[in-house]
């Protein structure tokens, strides 16, 4: 089944399409990289029925059969997941169009590379063929991150580069080990030897792989590159990352532990303990943050934690609530990062106590903002609600510890989202101060994102019933069966 | 009926319930027209106090909450400096290993 490839395929032509477009004119390079993501998002939706029909589609590459060749799996999961967040870049890049004012080319070329990388790791069956993506992921990010060639810019691409390249040195040494004991780089054989081995040089594997992961995660004690990559990057480049980036290290955690090894309660705990630290470590540095992007970043190292206790539960529930808290999180960091972005475009910083006086409340933007915050901290009537419920009920079926937990981070997120709300729209506004137009271009992902999370909030079965099904695409056996034969 | 239709309907209700609430504002809102001026005004015994100056001091914003819990303290970790960072990574990467080839 070619057809299943081509989401990738496309975005990787559109990466090399724009330079070649813009060296007439810089006018197309929006006009090709939307074609692009459209084409990309209806191919991996035209995906949808086949998947939900079979359960799991394999396409193996150049018709070399598995473990010989390189398997794409298309499933549930990767397929949800895959729409969520290509459908997210393409905000990002329409809000882009009148931000990004200079080096288009370079831009619009990276955003289509990271979202080859995120889409490789998603849908590929293969361990090594994971790692490659992950560093075309990677790679283009850190360029992403000093997209402004200013000093802080520079700083943060650098600390990222060195971090992100050591969490990549481990996938790659995890592999390795991986591949010296078992032989094979196919992640269904993977699973196969694995189960009949009790080598310790696998759980070495495991844990340099998952270390890596975190790190991508950004999950605490592996956080430290994230704010300073938030808050240096493009406003539209930090939508993608806290979106789309972040969510990718968590996937790679649950495929791994669930799929390919075998989710030993070790891991497990590992998981819990990792994720509550960093619930709760993030959510109080987000209270005493003063830059507004920074502390959107503390507050995804936070809501990571939620999908990594959630996970870590291992639980029917908390497994959906845990895929089901990825997809909201993108949404709504999508939504509350562009807004940051459009604030700092306007009072040209990100520092709140100088936004302030600097921006006239907007309604489109205020509104926005303020459905965002409420729906991360999980107010009914949103989709943060759906997620985090599920969550605080799979918590307290296992240990009502964590859903104390859980709930004490939720409340650290209305404290600081209110203190946020207050700090840039309230405090110190000038009711007189001059109000720039907000393109539409910048407007309209913003009022799309609140669509979706007004209606995924209001009718929460459909989320559900779709979380219940990615899980569901988790199972080692089905998995195994459908790569291997 | 159980489960998510239940869950359903309870949002159907909330929303209801919210527009009942936007109908009876908006009726009202019109009767008694634009809001009145004194409305505005506020009293501080007296003084006529300026709405910017009554504003909470943003920099004392939670001050007792990140007292009591440390988080200063939490702060003065992140120190920006990259050799820190990779102890951080180290020392955690560390620890799962450990205990992965203890227990594998």
């Amino acid at each position: 089944m070619i057809f299943g490839f081509l989401p990738i395929a496309v975005m990787l032509a559109t990466t090399f399409l724009i330079p070649l477009v813009s060296l007439k004119t810089e006018k197309y390079i929006i006009h090709t990289t939307l074609a692009g993501l459209f084409l990309s998002l209806l191919l991996s939706i035209s995906m949808i029925p086949d998947v939900l029909s079979k359960g799991r589609v394999v396409y193996q590459m150049e018709g070399w059969k598995a473990p010989f060749g390189i398997s794409i799996v298309f499933d549930p999961l990767s397929v949800f997941l895959s729409v969520a967040f290509i459908f997210i870049v393409l905000l990002a890049v329409v809000f882009s169009h009148k931000y990004i004012k200079y080096k288009k080319t370079e831009y619009y070329s990276l955003v289509c590379l990271v979202l080859v990388g995120t889409l490789g790791v998603i849908n590929t069956g293969d361990i090594f063929n994971m790692f490659v993506y992950l560093e075309i992921l990677s790679v283009s990010s850190y360029a992403l991150t000093a997209f402004f060639k200013k000093k802080e810019s520079l700083e943060a691409a650098i600390k990222y580069l060195i971090i992100g390249s050591l969490a990549t040195s481990l996938v790659l040494l995890g592999i390795a080990f991986i591949y010296g004991v078992l032989g094979t780089l196919n992640m269904a054989d993977i699973a196969v030897k694995v189960s009949g081995t009790a080598n310790p040089v696998i759980g070495t594997a495991l844990a340099l792989i998952i270390t890596g992961m975190f790190i991508k995660s950004g999950l605490v004690p592996f956080h430290a590159w994230l704010p300073d990559a938030y808050q240096a990057s493009p406003s539209p480049v930090t939508s993608i990352f806290s979106g789309v980036t972040t969510n990718v290290g968590m996937y790679a955690v649950l495929r791994l532990v669930f799929t390919v090894f075998n989710p030993v309660s070790v891991l497990l705990w590992m998981l819990m303990i990792v994720g509550a630290i960093s619930m709760l470590g993030g959510a109080l540095l987000a209270l005493v943050q003063n830059s507004l992007k920074r502390l959107l970043a503390y507050s995804s190292i936070s809501q990571m934690g939620f999908v990594a206790v959630s996970v870590g539960l291992g639980t029917q529930t908390g497994l959906s609530g845990g895929v089901l808290h990825i997809i909201n999180h993108s949404i709504i960091k999508g939504l509350l990062f562009l807004c940051a972005g459009f604030i700092v475009y306007q009072a040209k910083t990100d520092n709140m106590h100088e936004i302030s006086g600097k921006f006239k409340f907007n309604p489109v933007i205020g509104y926005s903002f303020i459905i965002g915050a409420l729906s991360l901290v999980g107010v009914p009537l949103f989709n943060g609600f759906v997620s985090k419920w599920l969550i605080y009920v799979a918590t307290f079926q296992v240990s009502p510890v964590l859903t104390v937990l859980a709930l004490v981070s939720s409340a650290l997120t209305l404290a600081y989202m209110l203190r946020a709300f207050y700090l840039v729209f309230l405090c110190n506004a000038k009711p007189g101060a001059k109000q720039k137009k907000i393109p539409l271009s910048m407007q309209l992902p913003l009022i799309v994102l609140v669509g979706i999370i007004i209606l995924l909030g209001v009718f929460p079965g459909f989320s559900i019933d779709i979380s219940n099904l990615m899980v569901q695409s988790l199972n080692k056996q089905q998995y195994i069966g459908a790569v291997l034969t | 009926m159980t489960g998510y239709p239940l869950a359903n309907a309870a949002y159907v209700f909330f929303l209801l319930a919210l527009g009942i609430g936007f109908v009876f504002y908006w009726k009202e809102k019109k009767k008694t027209g634009e809001r009145e001026s004194e409305k505005n005004k506020i009293y501080a015994c007296g003084e006529d106090m300026k709405p910017e100056e009554l504003n909470i001091p943003s920099e004392t914003f939670y001050r007792n909450l990140i007292k009591i819990l440390k988080i200063e303290k939490l702060r003065e970790w992140h120190t920006g400096v990259l050799s820190d960072y990779l102890l951080w990574i180290f020392l955690g990467m560390a620890v799962l290993v450990f205990v992965l080839v203890i227990t594998w």
